[in-house]
């Protein structure tokens, strides 16, 4: 029943002009983020780092910088997921999906393949538009790149798919898709990191955005941090799959639970 | 005998504070046509959405044959409230979305879709966006989505609000068609004509309590006639009157009044007459003994109070 659930759901993500706008946005955003970034001059021990020079020559490099830039997008894309779900349970379509046989199970288990099915859709979105990026910048393209990089990759898609389905948690309970967006955002970009500030050494290293970050570190300040290859650390995977169960296991029983 | 469709048992909802309803017991076999009246706000949606499983009870359960407690039926066809539609979306394209849902094959869906939306005579506007279609289109639409899968089972609230007089015999006459190839219909309502038009079973709700329940069409076979009969007595007589008709086999006493009672006469032969034989031979003189068709516009009134207004 889920699979029906699913393909209704692509046919109607299809065909909601939303998803368009947001879709191009998000490839246009990530250029420009990309930019952004680079143009914030990063001091480490002293010493200025141009960040253009030392991404040129290699497209590993700046495969990762891309990634770890798009995973900022992720606001545009829950943006998207809110309002695709607000609009279904006002208009009482979900009723309908109960009336045609479909089971809250199902629902619950159609809304976390929706949230993987967004996070893939964002990770095809940055592919083509890094791939614009890495021609431009470094005037090759490498297909071996995406190998060397798969854990990066699929850090990626673990950041996208958590944070989604963290906002579908929250937006589950409140049904308010202004209200759960702004919630996310406030949280992700400044409440947190005050908790972190505040207390750096405690609990703070369990909170979600912390270590969904983890999932996508930042590769220039992870080579001088660590000299080595970023890549995922551990603590942040099993922090981010935690979360993800929670999260899973709240909207599985919000559903159950509550009216529609 | 027929086979039980739905029992409910004590049901209670809350919204907040407001106690939407209060310990809702009823019976529902196959075949019947449910006709759940009330005034505003006395429970009515409430109730279909919760035996619909859109709404869980804060108490109480319910079940549907074949199901389990609590839990809605496979597939049912529904219309609550108002009509379920992405106004943006074609028509069409939203019932075809409902048809894959109802694991309707590929190939039968556009014809199913075709015959729904003759049925409800949305032919001519298929294409359009459901926000381009007006406020009885939108019913039609709701009710075409309703009937889209066949069900077996049809709950319907307030189905004819806002449709023009055509719309309204359209539908009723499709609810009566359907009751009548075994279909069991639930249709909340605060239109007594249309419950008397298209039910068989009538249930008074008032503030979220089932205040009675009545059968609308006495169970009457061609050799053994029931009447229905509004039998009136000076004030003083009633009580009389009530222990004389326990005394008879062929009487079942469905209402009593301050002055007289409604029973279900089924004689063996012959007619009405003959329950004014067998009184005056107890020495109860009738001062009035009417044929009534079904009582229930007395009833709702009865058990609404007497403020209440009903429209159309
Ligand atoms: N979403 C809601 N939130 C809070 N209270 C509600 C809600 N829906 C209904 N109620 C309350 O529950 C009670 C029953 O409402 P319900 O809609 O079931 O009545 P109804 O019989 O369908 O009325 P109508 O004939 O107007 O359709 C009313 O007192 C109403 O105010
Ligand atoms: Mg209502």
């Amino acid at each position: 029943m889920a699979i029906e659930l699913l393909h209704v759901m692509i046919r109607k993500i299809v065909r909601y002009p939303l998803f368009w706008i947001v879709s191009v946005f998000f490839l246009l955003i990530i250029p420009m983020l990309y930019r952004f970034f680079l143009t914030i001059d990063l001091t480490f021990a002293g010493q200025q780092i141009n960040l253009l020079a030392f991404l040129t020559p290699d497209s590993a490099s700046v495969w990762q910088y891309i990634l770890f830039v798009a995973s900022y997008g992720v606001y545009v894309m829950i943006l998207f997921a809110l309002s695709f779900i607000n609009r279904d349970l006002r208009e009482g379509i979900w009723r309908q999906y109960l009336f045609a046989g479909s089971s809250r199970n199902d629902l619950a288990l159609a809304l976390w393949l929706f949230s993987l099915g967004l996070s893939l859709w964002a990770l095809l979105l940055v592919v083509l538009a890094g791939s614009g990026i890495v021609l431009r910048q470094s005037h090759a393209f490498n297909a071996a790149d995406f190998i060397e990089l798969r854990l990066f990759f699929a850090g990626f898609l673990l950041h996208y798919f958590v944070f989604i389905a963290l906002a579908v948690a929250l937006n589950m309970l409140l049904r308010n898709t202004i209200m759960s967006f702004l919630i996310i955002l406030l949280w992700g970009l400044v409440a947190e990191s005050a908790v972190r500030w505040i207390d750096p050494t405690g609990f703070a290293h369990y909170l979600p955005v912390y270590n969904l970050n983890g999932l996508v570190p930042n590769p220039i300040l992870a080579l001088f941090d660590r000299s080595s290859v970023a890549e995922p650390d551990t603590q942040s995977v099993v922090m981010s799959l935690f979360w993800l169960f929670g999260c899973i296991g709240s909207t599985y029983y919000v559903l159950r639970r509550k009216d529609l | 005998m027929s086979a039980t469709i739905l029992e409910t048992s004590s049901i209670t909802k809350y919204y907040g504070k407001t106690k939407a309803l209060d310990g809702i017991s009823l019976q529902l076999k196959k075949g019947q046509v449910l006709g759940i009246l009330g005034p505003n706000g006395s429970g009515k949606t409430t109730f279909l959405s919760v035996i619909l499983g859109v709404l869980r009870p804060y108490s109480g359960w319910y079940r549907w044959v074949d199901g389990d407690v609590n839990s809605a039926p496979a597939s049912i066809g529904a219309l609550l409230e108002k009509p379920c539609f992405l106004p943006g979306n074609r028509l069409q394209t939203q019932l075809y979305d409902m048809a894959i849902l109802h694991k309707i094959p590929a190939r039968h869906r556009a014809m199913r879709i075709k015959e729904v939306l003759t049925e409800t005579g949305l032919e001519d506007v298929a294409t359009k966006k459901f926000s381009a279609l007006s406020l009885g289109m939108k019913q039609r639409a709701a009710i075409a989505m309703a009937l889209l899968s066949r069900p077996d089972i049809l709950i319907l609230d307030e189905p004819t609000n806002g449709l023009d007089p055509q719309g309204i015999i359209d539908i009723r006459q499709l609810i009566r068609q359907l009751a009548a190839t075994g279909k069991t219909v639930i249709l909340a309502s605060h239109i007594l004509d249309e419950v008397e038009k298209v039910c068989t079973h009538a249930a008074f709700f008032k503030k979220g309590v089932l205040a009675g329940f009545e059968s609308l069409v006495p169970e009457s076979t061609e050799d053994n006639p029931v009447y229905r009969l509004l039998l009136e007595v000076p004030y003083t007589e009633t009580g009389k009157l009530l222990e004389c008709l326990g005394l008879n086999p062929n009487c079942v006493l469905l209402e009593k009044m301050p002055n007289g009672a409604v029973v279900d006469f089924e004689p063996s032969e012959g007619g009405p007459e003959l329950l004014n034989k067998f009184l005056a031979e107890n020495n109860i003189m009738l001062s009035g003994l009417t044929k009534v068709k079904s009582g229930i516009e007395q009833s709702f009134m009865k058990i609404t109070g007497e403020q209440q207004q009903h429209g159309h």
